[in-house]
């Protein structure tokens, strides 16, 4: 019998035994297991490698961007941290603590600058340049570099999503908006110097919150772009793909959807990293707590919170957690309350439970959280010293509103742009325990800005507020004015100039222990008269391997957010 | 069979137009969009850097603020010219991305197809000759054990024992870092679980429909007439059984082709499988609606293209059979 295909006469039998030994050799080869990596040679390890601690360091993650240029649009996402360990900034911002004061002492931890001066109260800066640092091409980082960077970044042709968050400086919304040959709010002095201008005064400062400035962006070489037009910078080869930065790993390989290798450079300006390879994983929620677990990666983020229990129970991972700084807080719309918000707010507090709310809902990662000052005041979750408890007392939560004279019919309209989850219909419950009626209503995300932000359409809103600790960036959050026009975040029009003076006074306070006191008394005004009732701070959360040393500097929340990339290594198994 | 061919070959486009039709709109009808699935997870829950103004600027930048209609019909324009768009995450071509990642879906389904025959066919066949013993039992309870279960369980089960318990194959990904990448044994090495993953369901599927044919076979009066000639049994069943045995799995083998394509979706994820399915997969989760419709539009070309290749496979595996 013949087979036909395309008019051509196949024996069958020879088809099907082509077939079969196609199919027989691959199963074959597939089951032959291969050689674990081989380890380096001890006599190309360096001296803190010898000591034991080295080699690649293999992690994973779910996100991935295949441009490795922080200059492609979507580079704001958390692609970032993967290609965080070839890139420098020109400072570290912080995530807690009082903020960066700018004179490279206080706050402000310096990467590629070496000096920032203020000219110009909260305006003007010159920024010295550090000159011991070579792109890993060999070519030599200057100011051209960082002028260049700035300009890309804001320019209309090439403007990543974060670009908006840089249009404070001089010239920068001409050329978001419209395009132009420079810059003027960023000018080379010399090699070495950088003048960083604003248009106008701003309290946040050169640095400001981490997450408006600085958190995304990297300097990057001018040189890599030569020739190339502006509208082709986000994607143009090599730097796509094989990005040149200041950084302590250079790339190596990049292998789509699956990993990149990145390798030590040696000449990295903070010294040669102790690994000698930073390999990223991009791998799905269950293959990453697998690989975690067998140890072919040595960390990662856990998939769920009930994987991250579980592993972190195995004796060879850690599961570390750390609250940040979003402080999550049902806000009490003042204009719209009036005298009856403070109340409402502090029985909030009483009312829910939430404690034992995260318990069930987080694995206790989210760290209740009833006060705004705590990284001053006290540790996260206990009063400070002064202020009064929030404990959970129901009955507690009535008498607060019946003193007020609050009407129990009452139903407060509780906006969010996504159907609530467990944690709100939880604290939903709760109010309702205590009396406080409340019904939830859906908007649009796309009216965010209409319905929330300027008309203050809401009696309550349960959001993340304050991503810095940094006390500038919070009065933007309540002092008088700072509404959506003026770049604050003070909606419901809140003013009390009683805080407001008084904050101004803490700001402006040279002697450190007595703006500790300032802060606390600032305190005791809010916990008063801001109808505000904070819940609890989001956690972060990471696993570990145990061989894995240097990678996670934020145990302690008060450090700099940077991953020290050249101190991580892995300890021989 | 020229004319059958051209045909079904005609009715292609009008099918793809349908099947684009429909999953655009749908995927619009989808709460969310790329804009807010571009800003980082947690910045949207507090008017950070994500603000109504930024999104406004952003969805006029990708074009999502006209109609959707609108949409489609200038996404149906460049398709005419050859041009799938440019993907929101990453700026590239998204032809250019899909044809990166064909050849390892391909890959996979090619292997996971094989696998299935292989073992259904053999179990199959086995079982029905060896009808009502304790391995007929005994293989009839693990296929039906097989059906029941979904190759998403079966997967993370296999990753959990074979890879992570026994050690014995990686976990997941198509190479190990550092290694040469292409066709080599590491990528078969890689492959084992998400093709042996893959065709478990299957492998059950075929083994039921092989013992029913093989059975059917095994009565007719042929086989009777190769005994009585006095063939060894080995010979009958080879020669005569196994043959006839084997037309309807070719059917079912068509018939499997969509799940197996639908599925790689979930293999490919669970198993970071570097093909169409991780990309659609991905794609998804950032509601990047050009990568998308791309992967819907290919998924759908070589679905349609596989059920032709089944019909004209039939022909060539039974001589009864012509298209005219």
């Amino acid at each position: 019998m013949k087979a036909y295909l395309n008019g051509h006469n196949i024996p069958r039998r020879t088809f099907l035994k082509m077939s079969a030994g196609a199919l027989a050799s691959s199963a074959l080869a597939a089951c032959v297991p291969t050689a674990a990596p081989a380890e380096p040679a001890a006599e190309e390890m360096g001296d803190d490698a010898a000591s034991g601690c080295g080699g690649e360091v293999v992690v994973a993650t779910a996100w991935e961007n295949p441009l490795f240029n922080p200059l492609c649009k979507s580079a704001g996402t958390p692609a970032r941290h993967v290609f965080e360990p070839i890139f420098n900034r020109l400072f570290e911002a912080m995530d807690w603590g009082p903020g960066p004061d700018c004179d490279g002492e206080v706050g402000l931890t310096l990467s590629l600058a070496e000096k920032v001066e203020e000219v110009e109260k909260n305006r003007v800066w010159m920024v010295d340049l550090r000159q011991d640092v070579n792109w890993h091409d060999g070519r030599p980082f200057t100011a051209d570099d960082v002028v260049w960077t700035y300009y890309a970044m804001l320019h209309r042709d090439v403007a990543p999503t974060y670009a908006n968050q840089f249009l404070m400086i001089k010239g920068g919304k001409q050329l978001f908006s419209e395009g132009g040959d420079s810059l003027e709010g960023v000018q080379k002095i010399d090699q070495y110097t950088v003048r960083i201008e604003f248009e106008e005064p701003d309290p946040l400062g050169i640095v400001g919150s981490p997450v408006s400035f600085g958190r995304y962006w990297y300097v990057t070489p001018k040189h890599g772009w030569e020739g190339v037009p502006l509208e082709k910078v986000g994607t143009h080869e090599p730097m796509a793909m094989s990005p040149i930065g200041t950084g302590p790993f250079k790339m190596g390989q990049i292998v789509p959807r699956q990993y990149s290798e990145l390798v030590a450079n040696e000449d990295y300006f903070l010294g040669k990293p102790l690994a000698d390879k930073y390999i990223t994983r991009f791998l799905g929620p269950e293959a990453r707590d697998a690989a975690l677990e067998s140890g072919e990666v040595v960390q990662t983020g856990a998939s769920s919170l009930d994987a991250w229990d579980r592993l972190g129970r195995l004796p060879h991972l850690t599961a570390y957690t750390r609250p940040t700084t979003l402080l999550f807080a049902l806000d009490v719309n003042d204009t719209r309350l009036g005298d009856m918000a403070h109340p409402v707010a502090e029985a909030i507090r009483y009312a829910v439970d939430i404690e034992t709310i995260l318990r069930d809902t987080s694995y206790g990662t989210n760290t209740p959280s009833s006060y705004i000052f705590e990284h001053l005041l006290g540790p996260i979750g206990e009063a400070p010293d002064g202020l009064r408890r929030y404990d959970y007392n129901t009955e507690k939560a009535r008498e607060v509103l019946e003193n007020a004279g609050w009407d129990f019919d009452t139903e407060l309209e509780w906006v969010y742009w996504r159907p609530p989850n467990s944690l709100d219909l939880s604290i939903q419950a709760q109010l309702l325990d205590a009396g406080l009626k409340t019904k939830f209503k859906i908007i649009d995300v796309a009216s965010w800005t209409d319905e929330l932000a300027i008309s203050a359409n809401y009696d309550l809103l349960f959001e993340a507020w304050f991503y810095s600790t940094d006390m500038q960036e919070m009065f933007t959050h309540v002092g008088c004015g700072w509404n959506f026009n003026s770049a604050g975040r003070n909606f419901d029009g809140y003013c009390n100039s009683e805080l407001d003076d008084a904050w101004q006074a803490a700001l402006a306070e040279q002697d450190p222990e007595a703006q500790i006191e300032m802060y606390r008394n600032l305190a005791l005004i809010m916990q008063d008269k801001w109808p505000w009732a904070p819940l609890h701070r989001r956690g972060m959360t990471t696993m570990v391997n145990n061989r894995l040393q240097g990678v996670w500097p934020h145990n302690d929340y008060q450090r700099n957010v940077r991953v020290p990339f050249e101190r991580m290594c892995v300890t021989p198994a | 069979m020229q004319q059958y061919l051209l045909r079904r070959l005609s009715l292609i486009p009008i099918l793809l137009l349908g099947i684009t039709l429909m999953t655009f709109f749908m995927f619009n009808l989808a709460p969310g969009d790329p804009v807010t699935a571009l800003i980082k997870p947690g910045v949207l829950d507090g008017f950070g850097q994500g603000d109504g103004a930024n999104l406004e600027a952003l969805r006029a930048r990708y074009g999502l603020d006209k109609p959707v209609i609108v949409r489609y019909l200038v996404w149906l324009r460049e398709l005419l010219k050859g041009n799938l768009g440019y993907s929101y995450n990453t700026d590239q071509p998204v032809l250019e991305t899909i044809a990166e990642a064909i050849p390892a879906t391909l890959l996979l389904q090619a292997t996971s197809i094989g696998l299935a025959l292989i073992m259904g066919v053999i179990l199959g066949v086995i079982t029905a000759i060896k009808q009502y013993s304790r391995l007929d039992h005994f293989l009839t309870f693990l296929a039906l054990f097989g059906i029941s279960l979904p190759n998403f369980f079966i997967a993370l089960i296999a990753m959990y024992v074979f890879a992570v318990k026994l050690n014995w194959l990686p976990i997941a990904g198509m190479w190990t870092p550092g290694r040469p990448i292409g066709f080599n044994l590491d990528l078969l090495h890689h492959m084992v679980l998400p093709a042996t993953a893959g065709a478990i369901i299957y492998v059950a599927s075929y083994m039921r429909y092989a013992r029913a044919s093989t059975l059917d076979a095994l009565s007719a009066d042929f086989v009777v007439t190769a005994r009585a000639k006095g063939l060894r049994e080995r010979l009958v069943v080879m020669r005569h059984v196994l043959r006839n045995a084997l037309l309807p799995i070719v059917t079912l083998m068509g018939l499997s082709l969509p799940g197996l394509l639908g599925g790689s979706f979930i293999i490919e994820t669970i198993f970071s499988w570097n093909g169409l399915g991780l990309l659609g997969y991905r794609a998804l989760m950032s509601r990047d609606y050009p990568l998308l419709m791309g992967v819907a539009l290919m998924v759908a070309t070589l679905i349609l293209l596989a059920n032709l290749i089944t019909d004209i496979a039939y022909a060539f595996v039974d001589p009864r059979v012509r298209y005219e």
